[in-house]
């Protein structure tokens, strides 16, 4: 079934929703790439849960001058991405 | 002498003014445990990955961070794992990487006494602080 823009109940692209493509992407991977695909998906999963458990993490503020990266953008939450990258090793 | 851990070491790795560190806090010595040589690495990379940050800042930040530009220096002690270890079994964490950088800050207030106090032997033999080899 073909739906129309902003349609609420699933997201449909083609003739297929989202689940029915990925449902038949997984049947096409080898064993290797479905485990791959596995493990990846599972750590992105835990990080996120990680995220949600512990919630915005309270930054102290920094000095006058500082909190900018080498490159010129604001600091990322660095606090966050450290729980995060301990919570899924 | 204070103790960094990932969060700090990553942000001087990351921030432009970060290699200012030791003056900005006071001339006080940062060391960390060898752990911290793991996390940094890992941590850089994962945000880089999560497109949190661009692969080249990551890049710069850890070449910055192995050159020590941003003046952290790595010390071990021959106690740190197994008091880490009570550490995180006493505050029921169950794992110990924070309980590292608690340990070390344990070790480095107990050389700070030692140093400061006239009738105590300098800290040497088993026990006491070693830089490592590099």
């Amino acid at each position: 079934m073909l739906r129309c823009c902003g349609a609420p109940a699933s997201i449909t692209i083609s003739a297929m929703t989202t689940k029915e493509r990925l449902h038949r992407l997984v049947d096409e991977l080898s064993d290797r790439e479905a485990e791959n695909t596995l493990r990846l998906l599972d750590a992105r999963h835990q990080g996120e849960q990680a995220d949600a458990e512990a919630g915005e993490t309270e930054m102290a503020a920094l000095p006058h001058g500082w909190g900018e990266t080498l490159t010129g953008e604001p600091m990322p939450n660095v606090a966050a991405a450290v729980r995060r990258s301990r919570a899924t090793h | 002498m204070l103790v960094a851990d990932a969060a700090l070491a990553v942000e001087l790795s990351l921030d432009r003014l970060g290699e200012q560190a030791d003056s900005a806090l006071g001339g006080e010595e940062l060391v960390a445990p060898c752990l911290l040589w793991s996390e940094v690495p890992s941590v850089l990379s994962e945000m880089a990955f999560r497109g949190e940050i661009s692969r080249d800042l990551a890049t710069q930040a850890l070449e910055r961070f192995l050159t020590g530009e941003i003046h952290v220096a790595e010390r071990r002690h021959v106690e740190l794992t197994m008091t880490a270890w009570r550490i995180a079994s006493e505050l029921g964490w169950a794992k110990t990487y924070d309980a590292e950088y608690l340990a070390m800050r344990g070790f480095s207030i107990l050389a700070s006494s030692r140093s400061t106090c006239a009738c105590a032997a300098a800290p040497t033999g088993s026990g006491s602080w070693s830089r490592h080899p590099s």
